[in-house]
């Protein structure tokens, strides 16, 4: 079970001065540390890497099912997903890298990517066009669209160990 | 009940045909059968005393030809048989005495090239056992020449067509061939409103030159039209089978001519050639998709949907719409006018627009102004359509406007409910007025007027992922639409009531009712200049209640068919 060790919410986030945007590809060393500090930033490095596994995980699982029935084991809490039930899947961007910002104290982070989102519309309705199509048997239809996924994490202990977990995973 | 007739003067949808029964069937086909099919020109008399025919998948009928145009098929007891030549192609036809059904052969006697119908009435699969059913072969017949390469097949190579036919009878026909599994017909003769219906079709590759078409009038007479029509030289020799409004048994054969009208786009992708996008696999025989919306439809009484409206199953712009899912902007322009919209032969609305989507309404000066929700689009700098509904009136109306701001004009697709048919069925009416208020032109007498830039013409309509359409603008009173299949075949297609008004140049006006099917009124301002429109519709119905919801997708120009000429100058007057 995971237990939050702090919580942040949008505010703070706009609020904080000292965000690290930082590539992943491009692991810099944030501001708010200081530069000698190598074992400050060694460990920033592993909740970057923390977090980018967190965050490859979830999308596996999101993706494997179709929704995030299953995803129980990446997030703080049932209301922390908040994506269309008409999303089934969704895939990062490759040419784009994601942004994570830290906040100043370190135990919360945002992160930001650009995705390909896969959706299925399900023509349940009673249009004469939704009637239609599901006659000749088009009950749904695939789309795609650009978005952009959008997390917030909180670090927490699990089983005595330093982990991170999402606070907030939306779409936009 | 309305009065009998065999070819109604109320739309087909509202005409009860007889549900006539097996033993009627069969007494009405005992004599025709044995005297075969009437024709207004000469039959032709086949010289060859036997015709086997083997289909693909190893079906075989044998017909045995007598002098005095007798035929018995594989044994049956014979029948009267006619036959008419087109080019290389002969058309036989007959009943099979003492049963509900009957053949049709189109017979290439260069390569012996052929394709069997089976017709027959008395139900399975049609629900309605006066209605014609089908099954179709294609194969050979044997003897002489042998085929080489594909037979006869179905085929996308008529869709978007169309064709004024004449026949040898007198009646002329448009025929639009806007789908691969549907057609659109309008009776000029023995019709007399002008409109146009939808029914199930075949389109069949003879040759290069020659198609064979059939429909089948589901839903309203069940009527089989079967041709097979030389594209090039603009003739047709065809069947007509069936019991028209009277009962009466139609069999006759027929020569036509016709008049090339034009062809809509295809939408296939570039190089596909397939044309049964929607075969079933497995099918009984003669099943296919025949849609029958008044099935599906929601019927309620006037109680009924007084209920559900007073329990406050209303929803005004308050939900997303399929029907929107790639609509424009919604509108706040309007936002803060005051005006009144003076309507010839029509109600006084005043209206004060207290903000982005909310505004008040008083009618002819009357009472105290009713607070409601409207939504606005701005479809053309300074035309606008917004629509409302009109809290506490008996009918539950809705009203849907535009209104040009820039020339003073406005046009108003009234909605209404308890039509004498379904009470959630909405029934429309136009009304034209002007505009009052200040800032706003005086335009004296001139009104927005009908028009007639949209007939024959097609647009598609692309909505939401996955959801799109075809309008075909077939008749100054009918709008049809036809859906596409995810391949581009465009197929189901239905049709009801429309109406056409010109705002601007380019800017136009369309409405749809469809009656006996969902019930929906559908209003949409086309923008030919963007290829988008704005629309509304105004719906009731069981689970959604009374609505208002948004229309809107962008639109390719499929088309126009030259077919003016073909309507009166009062053609778009007709009875609801």
């Amino acid at each position: 079970m995971s237990k939050p060790m702090t919580t942040t919410d949008r505010r703070s986030f706009l609020k904080t001065g000292a965000l690290v945007a930082a590539p992943l590809a491009v692991l810099a060393p944030a501001a708010a540390i200081a530069a000698d500090d190598s074992a400050a930033k060694l460990a920033r490095i592993e909740d970057e890497r923390a977090i980018e596994g967190l965050m490859r995980g979830f999308l596996r699982r999101f993706n494997g099912k179709g929704n995030a029935e299953d995803c129980g084991q990446f997030i703080a809490s049932a209301g922390a997903i908040r994506i269309d039930p008409q999303v089934r899947a969704i895939r990062e961007d490759a040419r784009a890298d994601a942004e994570l910002a830290f906040a100043d104290d370190g135990h919360s982070a945002r992160w930001t990517r650009p995705a390909e989102v896969e959706l299925l519309a399900n023509f349940a309705g009673q249009t004469t066009l939704e009637k239609m199509a599901r006659f000749q048997g088009q009950g749904s239809a695939r789309s795609l669209a650009k978005q952009r996924i959008e997390a917030e994490f909180v670090r927490v202990i699990e089983d005595g160990s330093p982990s991170w977990t999402i606070t907030r995973l939306m779409l936009a | 009940m309305a009065e009998r007739q065999a070819y109604p003067d109320i739309p087909l949808f509202r005409y009860d045909y007889t549900p006539l029964t097996r033993a009627q069937l069969a007494e009405a086909l005992r004599q025709p059968a044995l005297g075969g099919p009437g024709s207004a020109g000469p039959l032709e008399e086949l010289t060859r005393q036997e015709l086997a025919f083997v289909a693909e998948d190893g079906t075989r009928h044998t017909w045995r030809f007598t002098p005095g145009r007798r035929v018995a098929v594989d044994g049956e007891p014979p029948a009267g048989y006619g036959a008419l030549t087109i080019d290389r192609i002969t058309l036989i036809a007959h009943l099979v005495p003492g049963t509900l059904r009957g053949y049709v052969i189109a017979w290439d006697r260069y390569d012996n090239r052929a394709t069997l119908i089976e017709l027959w009435f008395g139900g399975e699969p049609a629900p309605h056992l006066r209605e014609v059913n089908r099954a179709i072969w294609h194969g050979r017949v044997e003897g002489g020449a042998s085929p080489a390469g594909e037979l006869h097949h179905p085929t996308l190579r008529c869709e978007g067509r169309a064709m004024a036919w004449t026949e040898d009878t007198g009646n002329r026909t448009l025929d639009y061939y806007c789908s691969v599994s549907y057609t659109h017909w309008v009776e000029l003769d023995r019709l007399r409103d002008n409109r146009g219906y939808s029914a199930p079709a075949e389109y069949i590759f003879l040759t290069e030159d020659l198609y064979l078409f059939s429909r089948i009038e589901a839903e309203f007479s069940g009527m089989l039209q079967l041709y097979v029509m030389d594209a090039n030289r603009l003739q047709s020799v065809g069947l007509r089978l069936g019991f028209n409004g009277l009962d009466e048994l139609e069999y006759y054969m027929f020569r036509g001519t016709g008049e090339w009208l034009g062809q809509n786009a295809r939408f296939e992708a570039l190089g596909d050639f397939s044309a049964t996008p929607l075969a079933i696999a497995d099918g009984a025989k003669g099943e296919r998709r025949i849609y029958r919306p008044l099935e599906t439809m929601d019927k309620m009484t006037p109680a009924e949907v007084a209920a559900s409206i007073a329990a406050g199953n209303v929803h005004v712009f308050d939900r997303d719409s399929p029907m929107a899912g790639n609509g424009t902007e919604k509108s706040a322009a309007m936002a803060g006018k005051t005006f009144t919209i003076e309507y010839d032969g029509g109600p006084r609305m005043e209206y004060r627009v207290t903000g982005p989507e909310t505004l008040e309404w008083r009618m002819d000066g009357q009472g105290s102004f009713t607070a409601a929700r409207y939504n606005a689009w701005e479809v053309m700098p300074g035309a606008f359509i917004f629509g409302h509904l009109l809290e506490g009136m008996p009918n539950h109306d809705g009203h849907i406007v535009v209104a040009d701001f820039d020339a003073g004009l406005a046009t108003n697709y009234h909605g209404f409910l308890n039509t004498p048919y379904f009470a959630n069925e909405a029934g429309a009416e136009t009304l034209f007025g002007k505009l009052v208020g200040e800032g706003i032109p005086d335009p004296g007498r001139r009104r927005h007027e009908r028009t007639r830039d949209l007939l024959g013409r097609a647009f598609t309509w692309e909505y939401s992922p996955g959801l799109n359409s075809m309008h075909l603008y077939s008749t100054p009173n009918t709008t049809s639409w036809i859906i596409p299949t995810p391949s581009g075949h465009f197929a189901t297609q239905w049709s009801g009531s429309g109406d056409f008004v010109k705002i601007r140049d380019q800017l136009y006006f369309a409405r749809w009712q469809e009656e006996a099917c969902n019930g929906t009124l559908g209003t949409i301002l086309i923008n030919m200049r963007t290829m988008h429109d704005a629309g509304i519709g105004y719906h009731m119905g069981t689970t959604g209640g009374l609505s208002m919801s948004n229309v809107g997708a962008p639109a390719r120009h499929a088309g126009k068919m030259d077919v003016d000429r073909f309507f009166g100058r009062d053609a778009w007057e007709r009875q609801a």
